[in-house]
């Protein structure tokens, strides 16, 4: 039965949507969830709920990150925060998977110092998924972008470790077979971007079982032409920040076309509607989170704002990542490029 | 024997319900339930681990020089009793008497209001039990999160210890839904006296079937025990030294055996138990360390030392037995919120409730 770590201390609806979503998943067969978190504070919430105790342990643990807390000097200031401690279960085996919403800094910084990397990862990527447009019955209404910030700058290399690793979580928890990849870039030419980014372009075109569909720009993101789309940490971050943001921006102008009469107000509230839905991405039905790529284990960071339907998705995922092998599966695809 | 140290021997009393805490009855449908009628004993089962428990509970009395008595008491028809009487027989447990809901005679008398209502019966065969009795000593219920067990158990309790008078238990009752006049029968029956002194409620064991959340407990204060398992009843009675090594491990090898718990399951329930605030370290330890010398389910050194390096602070949350709040307290009437979250601090159900 695998056994999922929960850091229960992360996120806006800590501990609360977490050790709910605990208790839920606790009444179904199969999964055995660990809560790291204040032990009072989550056996309280617990009780708030129908669980199984059979299948839920308590990690005690009162120290967390803050979403916007400098983390290394949260690192060295506090005892050991509660991603730390979910991060130290998986290295010492016993609990097979990780799920958080906490702070990602933190959880890059906890998995980082207490995990090993996979042969050939320099950097650990950090994923992000976002909405995109579906050109297909049954395609992933999710897209993949990796890094999103666990690694400011990268090497050629460390770009088609993503590539490679964010293929076999695809295969696995999209379903897809050939998974498409693409390099986030700033023009469609070969040798467009820089050195290091036409080095890449070089090597996720000649690496057999990767299907690169070659440089993607900005406008195409959200488009649908890759599933995977890999770029530097610092470039992600912009990108997944400027994408969440969007909303904001749309309401911005909605206040002020409400100002403009009557006409533009009903012109203008549907469109902001449409467009507030882009917030509600960790509500999604099948949003559960993206993984840390590069280690030997299953690691998933959610959304801040992710409530219970995203921590239960997430705990399942993660479980069925855990039982399908994907780890084993993203070693072995890691030593066959070393080889 | 000694002559006379038998009568001098205190007593003590498990009573038990049968369905859903004894027995595995299945009466969640209708075609389920047009089965029980025709079931026979080989076609009953018990939920894994209560035999080997009522076994253990009597042994241990035994040795400690206590007599005990077991007893059932189920809203179940009597015409059902021959084959009751045989699956208790096969499972070993030796009872002192069982009282069966006898639903006929009550369509016959037109009483069609008794027919469904399992409050004011159960709560008049307990009323009875003690009124006019001389010696029927301390007393350990068990029932489940079905019916009423929780509520009907626990009005009893504080009527035997005098905190809740026949006026008072009207009153609870009228508001808890129970039909008045039936109400009013009751309240003038726990008007009598308790013949004795040394009656009283140890402890109350709520096996939670539906999965009901430990918040809509709470208002019952810390005699009332909800378990997840017959196991966790079983580490809480041996924790009270009411049942022996043997009787811990014969409960936990059986649940482990019947309803596939693995180790990690059972070690998981005691620290359920544990954060709940119902088990001590010690007791925890010792309950780990016999269940690791019997091997239960695979319990080994290595499991036992991991546990023990758990941190988990204690804390005493447990509300102190006596400290029924009655205005919290969920009226029976509420089936249909049954294992629904409930919020950390319910809401109180009964606004202006005394007793």
């Amino acid at each position: 039965m695998p056994r999922i770590v929960l850091d229960t201390q992360g996120g806006e609806f800590a501990p609360a949507a977490a050790v709910e979503a605990a208790a839920r998943v606790s009444l179904e067969n199969g999964i055995e969830v660990v809560l790291v978190g204040h032990v009072d504070q989550v056996q309280a919430l617990l009780e708030g709920h129908a669980y199984d105790p059979q299948r839920i342990l308590v990690r005690h643990c009162a120290a967390a990150v803050g979403e916007f807390e400098e983390v290394r000097r949260v690192w060295h200031s506090r005892r050991e925060p509660s991603v730390a401690v979910a991060a130290g279960l998986l290295a010492t085996g016993e609990a097979d998977a990780l799920v958080t919403a906490g702070n990602p800094e933190a959880t890059v910084l906890a998995v980082a110092q207490q995990l090993d990397r996979l042969p050939g990862v320099e950097r650990l990527g950090l994923a992000s998924v976002y909405p995109r447009e579906i050109d297909e019955a049954g395609q992933d209404p999710f897209a993949m972008l990796v890094d999103v910030g666990a690694a400011v700058r990268c090497t050629a290399q460390d770009l088609l470790a993503f590539a490679t690793l964010g293929a076999v979580w695809a295969q696995h928890v999209s379903g897809l077979a050939t998974p498409r990849i693409g390099l986030l870039n700033a023009g469609l030419r070969e040798d467009a971007g820089g050195e290091m980014l036409a080095a890449a372009h070089r090597l996720l075109r000649g690496r057999p079982g990767l299907h690169f569909v070659g440089n993607i720009e900005g406008s195409e993101i959200t488009r649908g032409k890759a599933d995977i789309v890999v770029c530097e940490g610092l470039v992600g971050n912009v990108v997944i920040k400027l994408l969440e943001s969007i909303e904001e921006v749309a309401a911005a102008v909605g206040r002020h076309g409400g100002s403009e009469g009557w006409r533009a107000r009903l012109g203008i509230r549907p469109l902001a509607q449409q467009i507030a839905r882009l917030k509600e991405i960790p509500e999604r039905p099948g949003y559960a989170g993206a993984p840390v790529l590069g280690i030997g284990h299953v690691c998933l960071q959610l959304h801040p704002r992710a409530r219970v339907g995203a921590f239960i998705n997430a705990i399942k995922l993660a479980a069925k990542a855990v039982r399908d092998g994907v780890p084993a599966e993203m070693r072995a695809a890691m030593a066959g490029r070393a080889g | 024997m000694i002559p006379g140290r038998r009568q001098q021997a205190s007593v003590v009393t498990f009573r038990w319900d049968l369905d859903k805490t004894y027995l595995k009855t299945q009466f969640e449908s209708f075609s389920k339930l047009v089965r029980i009628p025709f079931e026979r004993a080989a076609d009953k089962t018990h939920l894994p681990g209560v035999p080997e428990l009522v076994r253990g509970l009597r042994r241990t009395a035994v040795a400690r020089g206590e007599q005990p008595r077991v007893l059932f008491l189920t809203a179940t028809p009597p015409q059902l009793a021959s084959a009751i009487r045989e699956k208790l027989e096969a499972d070993g447990v030796e009872i002192d008497g069982i009282v069966f809901k006898d639903q006929l005679h009550r369509l016959v008398r037109g009483r069609l209001r008794e027919l469904r209502d399992h409050v004011a019966y159960k709560l008049e065969v307990l009323l009875e039990s003690r009124i006019g009795r001389a010696v029927q000593g301390v007393e350990l219920l068990f029932g489940d999160d079905w019916e009423s067990d929780a509520f009907v158990y626990t009005i009893y309790a504080e009527w035997l210890a005098g905190r809740l008078d026949g006026q008072s238990m009207g009153r609870v009752l009228s508001r808890m839904g129970v039909p008045a006049e039936l109400a009013l029968a009751l309240a003038a029956r726990a008007a009598m006296p308790v013949a004795d002194p040394e009656a009283a409620i140890e402890r109350i064991y709520i096996h939670l079937e539906r999965r009901t959340p430990l918040a809509g407990f709470r208002a019952y204060g810390g005699r009332l025990l909800p378990t997840f398992s017959p196991f966790q009843a079983a580490l809480d009675l041996f924790a009270r030294k009411r049942l022996d090594d043997v009787g811990l491990v014969e409960v936990a090898a059986a649940v482990a055996a019947g309803d596939g718990t693995t180790a990690r399951g059972l070690m998981n329930l005691i620290d359920d138990l544990v954060r709940r605030g119902h088990l001590d370290r010690g007791w925890r330890a010792r309950s780990v360390v016999r269940l690791c010398a019997a091997g239960v389910a695979g319990l080994g050194r290595a499991d036992w030392r991991e546990r023990f390096r758990a941190r988990l602070p204690l804390r005493s949350r447990v509300a102190p037995e006596g400290q029924v709040d009655w205005q919290a307290v969920p009226s029976p009437r509420d089936e249909h919120r049954r294992g629904e979250s409930v919020p950390a601090d319910a809401p109180p159900a009964l606004p202006d409730a005394k007793g």
